[in-house]
């Protein structure tokens, strides 16, 4: 009897909090970002924060949507102090709510990069939809915004394009690293080691590169493609390295996966072709007499897989010279690395966290003027190579002739 | 309330939901920056120790709560003082657990939702719980940590086979020496949350085998803390000491760098639901707790008439217990090391003191209050 009214309080209540629509957004008012480009407006004090937006009904797999009528991205970009008043301020320009659970790619314009990036991303770690596994990238020679504009081919959202470009890249290729947000707060935090960023570059006729036209071509107008890294140095970037600098650098780092390497073959001008499998590189730093010593071993195994001469490789010194020759060509790129931070004076490989790791009170005394010791330091590079398997031939056919 | 008994089962499951309560979420220890995890495992061994002093003052008297026993060694009139100290300590912690759930739904998730409204919803599921009975309470915790430690191996596993470990991050280990670990652990990790296991005192009298007490409660407090420890090491060695010590939440955070082969991401749901149902038993006990006190106090038959008035001032202390979550943290460490030290260290160590003086100095007199 007195329990009745009690139930049906109870019964009311649950009717309130089941439907959960509090806190509700629907999907028709959500406009999702993919990728987020940063810049700097020359001269003043603000920002130009693009967003790149996907277009729904583009993208969808469903037929009579039609499709094909506008790009399956659109890039709303606006000025202003802080990220938040532009994605408050880009509402005027965007017909619905922008939602940023899904932004995989940050790319940093490169006059904002030289000038500091230190600021930039406080708010990604503040803000409960952004994510700290956002990709972060530096733009080449172009703005962000003109980057994230380039319609792609095969992925019809450019950010997942960008995305599959860096992962791919830095694990079939390794001239690159793929380094989230919170990879770049790490560094930038840490006093033993300094960040370094991917960098984008649009290949191509960038203005074209907007249109749709562009994947309507088989060989696009404008083509975004990653190259070379960024080096900061105190959250400003100093300069790019490309090629031999940049493979060492992802060496250093411990982040090859796997990569092609080209040796030269013996007398010839011809070269041959190693397929990299494993890499692993070791640190060691220790300080004699106040300068120190970094200490680098490489242990890297690969399978040959191209040449363009007659190497009799059923002899086992053969392949024993390969793979020396294979090492030093190893320890030519890293310490080609190492002298490039050293000049800029900049520990991007993390030598002075290895310090901290194995010399605590060591590292307390040097860390005040690490910069400056690190660029006197004395390097010595070591690298073992193994050659495991030559592919489905031991001879080539190019032996058999006279 | 009172009449079926809590099995050692029973005990050891929330005992151990009890502890990573709170303390999964927003965690204190990382104070000690990348040695936190030492810094829970001191804290673990002297909560041992704590629980030690618990279980001596109520095997002295194995019938009474802590509040009926607190009378009776220290007379009525002190011991009612203190009796309701103890009440209104249990009232302010469940309402800053009460808060922590509602603050970390509304920073995560539900950034539209009135705390207020969250909280509510929180302390409703636990009334209609507490109203139902303790014994609801402790079987709904046999089921419950079965969930929790599930979703504790498969976390595990999906962190792992994502390789977003770096123990590196881990080391040197000591690197600050063992100053900033003493200073956390005395008392942030040992009064947060193995000190607020007071609480418990207040339920041993309810044991199917009061023999089995003090080696389940050990038990559960070694495992829950080992555990405890093993997670914030992770969180850790994925985000990086700075990272992990400026979140609020860390394991939130770390979680959700989580992506196996691009499918298996976004775990960040599964970790808030999993702090919500520890932290769902953290503030059932505390509130229980509450109730039973109260009732021992002012002589209320039967106690589960006080459920819905207790409750009503828990959800108004989590509200107007601080403007901001900022000052709340601060509060909670503020609170730590001075008023919940003296409540949770400071009586029961004086309870115990006055009752081996009344024991041996009081021999051959009759003790009878």
């Amino acid at each position: 009897m007195k329990r009745k009214p009690i139930l049906l309080l109870w019964l009311l209540l649950i009717v309130v909090v089941l439907s959960g629509c509090w806190n509700s957004k629907e999907l028709s008012h959500l406009a999702i970002v993919s990728a987020i480009g940063v810049d700097k407006l020359p001269d003043t004090a603000h920002y130009r924060i693009s967003f790149q937006v996907v277009n729904p009904s583009e993208i969808s797999s469903d037929v009579q949507g039609g499709g094909g009528k506008t790009t399956a991205i659109t890039v709303f970009a606006d000025n202003g102090k802080t990220l938040f008043e532009v994605i408050r301020k880009a509402s005027r320009k965007a017909p619905r709510e922008l939602l940023f659970s899904h932004v995989k790619v940050l790319v940093i314009g490169e006059p904002l990069a030289r000038e500091g990036i230190t600021e930039l991303f406080d708010t990604f770690e503040r803000l409960n939809q952004t994510r700290l596994t956002t990709k972060v990238l530096v733009a080449r020679n172009a703005t962000a915004e003109t980057v994230l504009g380039v319609v792609t081919p095969m992925e019809e959202i450019p950010a997942d394009a960008m995305a599959g470009k860096l992962q791919f890249s830095a694990s079939l290729w390794s001239e690159n690293v793929e380094y989230t947000i919170d990879d770049i707060i790490r560094a930038l935090v840490s006093m033993g080691k300094e960040p370094v960023i991917s960098g984008v570059v649009i290949q191509g006729e960038p203005e074209r590169g907007a249109t749709q036209a562009n994947v309507r071509r088989t060989t696009p107008d404008a083509t975004i493609m990653m190259r070379g890294l960024a080096m900061f140095k105190e959250g400003k970037m100093q300069r790019w390295l490309d090629g031999v600098e940049a493979r060492g650098t992802v060496r250093l780092l411990d982040k090859v996966k796997s990569s092609a390497v080209e040796l030269e073959c013996a007398e010839e001008k011809n070269v041959l072709s190693i397929e990299l499998t494993r890499s692993k590189t070791s640190k060691k730093v220790s300080i004699h007499n106040g300068r120190p010593k970094l200490e680098v071993s490489i242990i890297q195994e690969g399978n040959l897989v191209e040449m363009k001469c007659a190497i009799d490789l059923t002899r086992m010194h053969e392949l024993m010279k390969l793979e020396k020759k294979w090492s030093q060509q190893t320890v030519k790129d890293v310490t080609a690395a190492i002298q490039a931070a050293r000049k800029q004076q900049v520990d991007i490989f993390g030598f002075g966290e290895s310090l901290n790791r194995s010399n605590n009170k060591e590292w307390k005394r040097v860390v005040k003027d690490w910069d400056a010791l690190f660029a006197q330091s004395e390097i010595q590079v070591k690298a073992d190579s193994f050659i495991r398997n030559t592919g489905n031939r031991i001879k080539s056919y190019m032996q058999q002739q006279p | 309330m009172n009449t079926p008994k809590i099995s050692a089962g029973q005990l050891f499951a929330l005992i151990i939901l009890f502890v990573f309560g709170t303390a999964i979420a927003v965690n204190y220890g990382l104070d000690a920056k990348k040695d936190a995890w030492i810094a829970i495992l001191l804290g673990t061994f002297s909560g041992c120790l704590l629980f030690m002093l618990f279980s001596y003052l109520y095997r002295q008297y194995p019938d009474l709560t802590l509040t009926c026993y607190t009378q009776r060694i220290m007379g009525k009139y002190v011991g009612w003082l203190l009796g309701m100290i103890f009440v209104l300590y249990f009232i302010y912690d469940a309402a800053r657990d009460v808060r922590d759930a509602g603050e970390l739904l509304n920073t995560s998730v539900y950034d539209a939702t009135p705390i207020f409204v969250l909280n509510a919803v929180m302390l409703l599921a636990i009334a209609y719980v507490l109203d139902k009975g303790l014994y609801v309470l402790a079987r709904l915790s046999e089921i419950f940590i079965v969930i929790i430690a599930a979703s504790g191996i498969v976390g595990s596993i999906l962190v792992f086979a994502s390789r977003i470990i770096d123990l590196n991050n881990l080391l040197p280990v000591l690197e600050y020496g063992w100053k900033p670990i003493l200073t956390t652990t005395y008392p942030s990790t040992f009064i947060f949350p193995f000190g607020e296991m007071l609480c418990f005192s207040m339920l041993f009298p309810l044991l199917k085998n009061p023999e089995l007490q003090l080696k389940t409660g050990l038990l559960a407090i070694v495992l829950s803390g080992l555990a405890l420890s093993y997670t914030i090491a992770i969180d850790i060695a994925v985000l990086g000491a700075d990272i992990s010590s400026r979140s609020i939440f860390a394991l939130l955070t770390m979680v959700s760098k989580v992506n196996i082969a691009d499918f298996l991401q976004r775990l960040d749901p599964i970790a808030l639901f999993t702090m919500l149902i520890v932290d769902f038993f953290k503030i059932a006990m505390l509130y229980y707790a509450a109730v039973i006190g109260t009732a021992d106090l002012f002589q209320v038959k039967p106690s589960r008439k006080l459920v819905v008035p207790v409750g009503c001032v828990i959800l108004i202390t989590s509200m107007s217990i601080t403007g901001s979550f900022n000052e709340h943290l601060l509060e909670g460490k503020l609170s730590i090391s001075n008023f919940q030290l003296m409540v949770v260290v400071g009586i029961p160590l004086l309870l115990a003191a006055v009752h081996l003086i009344r024991k041996y100095i009081g021999k051959g007199q009759s003790v009878d209050p």
